[in-house]
């Protein structure tokens, strides 16, 4: 059996030893892992992802190591299919505090995620943006995430018609 | 002076002088007078083929000198004088002789200038003899050369060409002494025009040269200004990125000016890094995106250019209006939702679900009814714009025809409709009538209605019922259907496709409709609930060998046992769900069913009171693939269940 621990290569050329635990939680290096079976000790490189985003990214697994794996609820046999948004309330406390970070950090968090297929990870960055973008104007939202303003007049004017015609309705 | 001669069958053909020119003389004459003189002599002479062929053999043919130097051109236009084809006709001749076996003639050919060998020619000792026997080759081979010297010489130069010397019989040849006069001049002649010829040579070498040193100079000239043309375009599109990047380098600014606003950003010196929401694929924004509420989304769509096409162009954030969009519309002011909905996403709507079951789903705190008149409001909206609308679902309080008229006037493209109404319904047989518009329904569901006849129902199936493949009629508590054994007759005999039925609380229906059903062979799904006089023994067993039973809902039918192992034994053991509550059956009954039920995947058996801790062992036993038991209300201890796993208590 292959060792217990795993050592990868990051973007900026760090060697980082983490558990095979932690490792196969991500589907990326797991599939790595079982693709190249007997001829482990070779760091795994991962060129997309820093040491200092990928630290993060453990911490997290470690604290979510002994979560049991997403199992596919029996109640949903019952369940009739319609859309709805997904609950992006998080619950856990740790993980509140671990998502209360820089906005670059988040994202580098969500693309490491992204490309390492943590699914619990990913998921919780994007609630975390999503909670973010909630409630707020778009001028707040603007600010909040640093975009331009690229709409133009145009465009407003038709969502105002929009609007316009509904108020006149109701 | 020159003469031929040849030997033809035994016969001496003989070229007189007189047919063959003079050349020697004709070229001093030439030389003299700067003029060439008119022709003077006869073209020589030749014996055409056709006299030679038809000569009886020929025994010998000699060729003596006979300076057939005539003007090359011309043999070639005049090829019946031309020597060449003469000997090659004679030689052809000669061949022929030697295939049919026939003597062939001593040949003797000479090949030399007539003015060199002249005074070989004078002497017959001199001359040289070369016996070519029958090699017709050989003087195929000097002809080629003299043909080629003949056509590439200038007449005007060389008029005269070595000649093939070919003589007769060497006893026989004539001597010529006035080509020898002529023969140092000739001679003179010659080197000098070789002179002329070779100085003409080199002239036309250099003027050759000068004429390429023209064509290359001009050669660089346009390779010079093609290269000025490179030079310019480089220049322009030089000027252009320029400005391209001052335009970019301004933006640049624009943006750090506008990143400065944000204050976390503020510390990175990079542009790219300084948003870090633009390293996000469209992709990933969407997958965000779908934790956010219609209603935020349609905020975020105000923000950015790229947002807003992310929200407006991802179907799947739009497909299906559920009922919780439409409480937000009834809460909020702005109704900004349903404006941009019906503006803009009702075109990508396949699917609206208000129906009860949506709504109990969600469970919102302040999830009210909708009321008609709001309903009425929606369906306005939706109906104007929905044309593309597949699958509709809404709840009514009171089912109008007026609402069926317009749902089936404007929604021409459905294919599901299913209205829930949790009171009395008031349309008739009109409202049902309008449904036969909807020329791709293949599933109905309505609620009972007590304004509507067999005759109405009737109606609707002959039209729709080959296409129906779920027609379903639930029960609305306080309503006396009016629909009896006649409508489901007619129901048997029209849907043949129909693979789900329901009928539920129809206490006016007997036995006699199952019966009616069972040519219905594709139904694999059917709700009887509430409706206990349709099962008998003897129809249920009919009914379920009929067809292929999958989902089977009896709830509340007053079903023994007897019916239920009917039911089973005669369900070809393809019974995945079935519905049991508040039935009186007993563990036999369980027993049989899950027998005969390996697929058996859930189960409801709540409220039957009779069921013991004996049902789960039979559950473990004979179902393997069970997820879900409902066991609520009866003996059964939960200890009992634990032994199950994948039970849903």
């Amino acid at each position: 059996m292959a060792s217990e621990s795993i050592s990868v290569t990051t973007s900026d050329d760090q060697t980082i030893q983490l558990s095979r635990k932690h490792a196969q939680m991500s589907q990326t290096i797991n599939s790595m892992l079982e693709d190249s079976v007997g001829a482990d000790q070779e760091a795994i490189p991962l060129p997309n992802v820093s040491s200092e985003v990928l630290k993060k990214v453990i911490d997290w697994c470690t604290h979510h190591e002994n979560d049991p794996a997403p199992v596919e609820k029996v109640k949903k046999l019952n369940k009739k299919r319609e859309y709805k948004a997904k609950n992006s309330t998080i619950s856990d406390e740790w993980d509140k505090n671990f998502v209360n970070a820089e906005l670059r950090v988040i994202v580098d968090i969500l693309l490491a995620a992204n490309y390492l297929d943590v699914k619990g990870l990913f998921e919780l960055m994007c609630k975390h943006i999503a909670n973010e973008l909630k409630g707020k104007t778009p001028d707040q939202i603007r600010e909040r995430f640093g975009i331009q303003d690229d709409l133009t007049e145009e465009d407003k004017a038709a969502m105002r018609k929009a609007w316009g015609a509904t108020k006149n309705d109701s | 002076m020159m003469a031929a001669v040849f030997v033809l069958g035994g016969q001496t053909v003989n070229f007189e002088p007189a047919f063959v020119p003079d050349i020697s003389r004709k070229e001093a004459q030439e030389e003299q007078n700067g003029t060439r003189p008119k022709e003077q002599c006869l073209p020589p002479l030749l014996p055409d083929a056709a006299r030679l062929s038809s000569a009886l053999s020929i025994t010998e043919c000699t060729f003596s000198q006979v300076g057939w130097a005539f003007e090359p051109e011309r043999w070639m236009h005049e090829p019946q004088h031309n020597p060449r084809s003469f000997l090659m006709e004679t030689f052809d001749a000669i061949h022929q002789q030697e295939q049919t076996g026939q003597s062939v003639p001593h040949f003797y050919q000479h090949d030399s200038h007539p003015a060199l060998s002249n005074n070989a020619l004078c002497s017959p000792e001199g001359m040289q003899h070369e016996n070519y026997g029958n090699h017709p080759q050989m003087l195929n081979m000097n002809l080629d050369r003299f043909m080629s010297q003949a056509t590439n010489s200038s007449p005007r130069n060389e008029p005269m060409k070595p000649f093939m010397d070919s003589r007769i019989n060497a006893h026989t040849t004539p001597t010529n002494y006035s080509s020898r006069v002529h023969h140092d001049y000739t001679e003179q002649i010659r080197s000098m025009s070789t002179k002329v010829e070779s100085l003409s040579q080199q002239l036309n070498a250099v003027t050759e040269e000068r004429d390429n040193l023209r064509i290359q100079l001009r050669q660089l000239q346009n390779l010079c200004q093609e290269q000025t043309t490179v030079v310019n375009g480089i220049k322009s599109k030089f000027g252009t990125l320029e400005k391209l990047s001052s335009s970019i380098h301004s933006l640049c600014q624009d943006t750090w000016s506008s990143d400065q606003l944000s204050p976390e950003e503020s510390s990175n010196d990079n542009s790219f890094a300084s948003n870090p929401m633009t390293r996000l694929s469209a992709e990933m924004l969407a997958h965000i995106f779908r934790f956010i509420s219609r209603r935020d989304l349609l905020t975020l769509a105000q923000s950015c250019r790229t947002w807003r096409d992310i929200v407006y162009n991802s179907p799947n954030l739009w497909r299906k209006l559920s009922y919780q969009d439409i409480c937000l519309k009834f809460r909020s002011d702005n109704g900004l939702l349903i404006s941009v909905l019906s503006r803009y996403y009702f075109q990508w709507l396949h699917e609206i679900d208000l129906g009860f079951r949506a709504q109990k789903a969600h469970l919102l705190e302040d999830a009210q009814h909708i009321h008609s008149k709001e309903l009425q409001q929606l369906s306005k909206a939706i109906f104007d714009n929905c044309k593309t609308l597949r699958s509709l679902t809404i709840c009514a309080a009171r089912l109008y025809d007026a609402t069926l008229k317009s749902i089936c006037d404007n929604c021409k493209s459905l294919e599901v409709l299913c209205v829930e109404s949790s009171k009395k319904t008031l349309y008739t047989d009109e409202g049902l009538s309008e449904l036969a518009q909807l020329s791709q329904l293949h599933s109905l569901c309505l609620p009972s209605s007590e304004h509507y006849s067999d005759r109405g129902v009737s109606r609707l199936i002959k039209r729709l019922g080959s296409q129906l493949i779920s027609l379903e009629f639930h029960f609305i508590n306080g309503v006396n259907n009016r629909f009896t054994d006649n409508a489901v007759q007619f129901i048997s005999k029209y849907c043949l496709k129909l693979s789900n039925i329901s009928l539920q609380g129809h206490e006016t229906l007997t036995s006699k409709s199952l019966e009616y059903l069972s040519s219905c062979t594709q139904i694999e799904k059917v709700n009887f609930s509430l409706s206990p006089l349709i099962l008998s023994e003897a129809s249920v067993a009919r009914f379920a060998a009929a067809t292929r039973l999958r989902i089977v809902d009896v709830s509340n039918c007053q079903m023994g046992d007897a019916v239920l192992i009917a039911l089973a034994d005669n369900s070809h053991e393809s019974i995945e769900r079935i519905h049991l509550t508040s039935n009186p059956i007993t563990d036999a009954g369980i027993k049989r069913l899950c027998e005969k039920s390996p697929k058996l995947k859930y189960m409801n058996v709540r409220s039957c009171m009779m069921l013991t801790n004996a049902t789960v062992g039979h559950v473990r036993r004979f179902c393997p693939d069970i997820q879900t038991v409902d066991a609520k209300g009866t003996q059964i201890s939960e200890a009992a269940w634990d032994t199950l796993s994948c039970v849903e208590l």
